[in-house]
């Protein structure tokens, strides 16, 4: 009866019931936390299934209600849908136990585990999606969940970030609409895949179209995933945020996007266009551009979450470099980078909260010595920080390695010294919080470690970061299978 | 050849009021400084792009696609089923950002997003 | 703040409030109001309109009348867990009908197969459509009841999920 063919639907569907159902569970709040950790337990099952069926029998679509592809609504799972929906659910099931042992920061804890449940359905709704108008609703759904659990915290700061990122967005969902409407008007079809066979004919006949529809998509899905001069959101809404969704937000929510640009790039676009159209070109220099500024503004910041979101601007414009710059391994890279970075950032952001949360210090300079009174957090973020940096042996050398590779692949070995010199930034602003931490007098001999259930999460990313950095061979198929999808 | 420009104007008129709208929507959105203003633009932006995307729809002289006798002409119900859906989601957007208009007059005490900044750099030195 | 509380002042105000004519054309009004509601939810699958529209309005109509008379008097009977409770119903019914069809062995959501389908122009046609479209009215009344009583509660509670 419930065959594996049913299973990516399920996942949105059971995520999406379990939002609505969390809500009426105020007064049992012990049933909704089960509830809360027991969904996100069953789709990280059924993401694995998911992925070892993509990887055995190929690609996957489901007709929803039974129509098939110009009528109905279709999910598209393939390698890059499969793994990204894997990743989604492995690094939200550790975030959605943090949410529930760690320290309560926000009034009303149903209401968040909704607003998560909903941001976690919409962003595997949106890697899933075969159908170019769902994917907008999807972008849309996770846009308000991601502003509101900014904006649950309460506090003045919060509040004031989380509009400015609430106003952003609407722009580019408004943009992301403009375009979609361009593309429907040359194609007729809302099914990316019949929208790429009815661009292969009509691209030429309309291109200033395409070319709109283009340059509104790359803007729209840009503001929400930060890429640099749209950026500007980015470091106040993840660094106001409560810990759970600050993690959220930076290790999956800004990478979804581009995993939906890449997919409307690949899926409905298809890449002889995406290759004819300046795109490409544009995107290399903002990410470049993203790396750089990304860490130089990093290096000036005393605040440690909003240290942590300038890095996640530089490691979005990694992720762009990779996939604009279109070599087998450079997109391979970027695609590593997507996990990897949700891992590494992931921990960082949660470790980080936890110190915040023990000590009440916020700033860089004040963290004297709190490295020997929370050990094992600080081996946590020691190792997180590493990786950020790219050392040997750690997941983020994995990805670097890669990035550099393809772009001497791709013949522009300039981009391989950025990585490089960006690397040595990464290391001119993550080792002053180490640094800072282990040495110096210890001035706070009252902080203590958090129970064991909160250091759990962060013990297991930190085993994550380590694991792939010396055995990355593990998701290799999919990222190859990926690679080939869009280089192809 | 004045006229022929017009004419093709006048047979886009649903395109170009809806850019028109949207580039309305955009600047002030963009420029002005009460947040409800903004909110206000942000809605006329968006009624702009679904009177653009229902226009792709539009037929001349096209009814209501039901199956009844006597109706040979059709507009295209795609769009305005897929406009019903975007103007749910502007309805969510706008009620989300009044009530954190609220919030954010409740702890600022004004409406004006150039006094909000500086109310908040002024706690940060 | 100056507004927040005139807002509060209004709030108030609309708790004390004895307007005869506005609580008597009311009275006469709102049940046609509620029809033509309920009117355009049953025809969602045979006129234009649906269970947005028809949703929209019945918890318009809710809103009128939580703003006529007292607040603090219809509170009991139009309370926010009420619509709380209204809103998930609603999305919860939409999910169950779509496992039927799982059930019986089609994709998720399969109305052709699983459900009657009548005569189309028919009032009772269309297999699920009918049940997804009031289950949507539900749903969205609502949550435009709850989106009301979240702004007169002064925004304490901000979470405005769609």
């Amino acid at each position: 009866m419930f065959s594996l063919t049913h299973a990516p639907i399920l996942m949105v569907v059971i995520l999406l019931t379990a939002a609505f159902i969390v809500p009426l569970l105020r007064k049992h709040l012990l049933v909704a936390k089960a509830l809360f950790l027991g969904a996100g337990l069953l789709v990280t099952i059924l993401s694995f299934l998911v992925a070892w069926n993509v990887l055995e029998n190929g690609t996957m679509v489901y007709n929803v209600g039974g129509w098939a592809a110009p009528h109905g609504i279709a999910l598209v799972v393939d390698a890059f849908a499969a793994y990204v929906s894997l990743v989604i659910s492995v690094i939200s099931l550790v975030i959605f136990w943090f949410a529930v042992f760690a320290p309560r920061e926000v009034k009303h804890e149903v209401g968040y585990y909704a607003l998560i449940l909903l941001l976690t359905a919409a962003m595997h709704g949106i890697v899933m999606a075969g159908d170019i108008f769902n994917l907008f609703v999807f972008v849309e759904i996770s846009s308000l969940a991601a502003v509101a659990i900014i904006a649950v915290k309460g506090t003045k700061e919060s509040i004031e970030a989380s509009f400015r990122y609430l106003i952003l967005s609407a722009l580019g969902s408004g943009g992301l609409l403009f375009s979609i409407a361009l593309l429907f008007m040359v194609t007729g079809h809302l099914n990316m895949d019949l929208m790429r066979q009815t661009l292969e004919v009509t691209a030429g006949q309309y291109p200033l179209n395409v070319l709109t529809a283009l340059a509104f998509m790359v803007v729209g899905l840009g503001v929400k995933s930060a890429l640099f001069p749209l950026h500007i959101w980015l470091p106040d809404a993840h660094a106001n945020a409560p810990t759970a969704s600050s993690a959220l937000l930076s290790g999956l929510v800004v990478k979804v996007y581009i995993v939906a640009l890449m997919r409307i790039a690949y899926m409905t676009l298809g890449m002889e266009l995406f290759y004819l159209l300046p795109i490409r070109q544009i995107l290399l220099v903002m990410a470049s551009l993203a790396i750089v500024a990304g860490s130089v503004f990093a290096i000036v910041q005393d605040n440690i979450k909003r240290l942590l979101a300038f890095s996640t601007v530089a490691q979005v414009g990694y992720i762009f470099l990779g996939f604009s710059l279109l070599s087998a391994r450079a997109v391979e890279g970027a695609v590593w980078h997507i996990l990897i970075h949700a891992i590494m950032k992931t921990l960082l952001f949660l470790a980080v909260g936890v110190v915040i949360h023990q000590s009440g210090y916020k700033k860089i300079s004040q963290l004297h010595g709190l490295g020997r009174r929370m050990p094992l957090t600080f081996a946590c973020i020691t190792l997180g920080a590493l990786s950020m940096v790219g050392i040997p042996g750690t997941a983020g050398f994995i990805s670097k390695l890669y990035l550099a590779l393809g772009a001497l692949d791709a013949g522009q070995a300039i981009f391989a010294v950025l990585i490089l010199l960006s690397s040595l930034l990464s290391a001119v602003y993550y080792f002053p919080l180490i640094i800072t931490a282990y040495f110096g007098h210890d001035a706070s001999p009252t902080v203590v470690e958090p129970s064991l259930a909160v250091q759990l999460p962060l013990v297991v990313l930190a085993i994550a970061v380590l694991f792939y950095g010396l055995m990355p061979s593990i998701l290799l198929p999919l990222v190859r299978q990926t690679a080939l999808l869009i280089t192809r | 050849m004045s006229m022929e420009i017009l004419e093709r104007l006048y047979g886009n008129i649903y395109y170009l009021t809806s850019v028109i709208l949207f580039v309305i929507g955009f600047h002030t959105m963009l420029t002005h400084r009460n947040l409800i203003k903004k909110l206000m633009a942000l809605n006329i932006m968006d009624t702009a792009i679904f009177l653009f995307f229902v226009a792709i729809g539009y037929r001349q002289g096209g009814q209501a696609p039901i199956l009844l006798p006597g109706v040979t002409s059709f507009v295209n119900p795609v769009p305005s089923a897929l406009i019903l859906t975007g103007i749910v989601i502007s309805v969510s957007f706008t009620a989300f950002a009044l009530a954190l208009v609220v919030l954010l007059y409740k702890h600022y005490g004004t409406l004006d997003s150039d006094e909000i900044i500086a109310i908040r750099g002024k706690k940060h030195v | 703040m100056w507004l927040f509380w005139q807002f509060r002042r209004l709030c108030t105000k609309v708790n004390t409030m004895h307007d005869m004519v506005l609580e008597v054309v009311n009275r006469l009004l709102l049940p046609f109001i509620q029809l033509f509601g309920m009117y355009i939810l049953f025809h969602g699958h045979l006129s234009p309109g649906g269970g947005f529209s028809g949703g929209a309005v019945i918890g318009a109509s809710l809103i009128l009348y939580s703003l006529t008379f007292r607040f603090a008097r219809v509170k009991h009977r139009l309370d926010h867990d009420t619509s709380v409770f209204f809103e998930a119903a609603g999305a919860l019914i939409y999910v169950a009908i779509g496992f039927v069809g799982l059930f019986f062995g089609y994709n998720f959501l399969t109305n052709r197969g699983v459900f009657p389908l009548g005569v189309p122009g028919q009032l009772w046609s269309s297999g699920m459509i009918l049940i997804i479209t009031l289950a949507l009215g539900a749903k969205v009344s609502g949550t435009i009841l709850s989106l009301f009583q979240e702004l007169l509660e002064g925004g304490s509670d901000e979470h405005g999920n769609p």
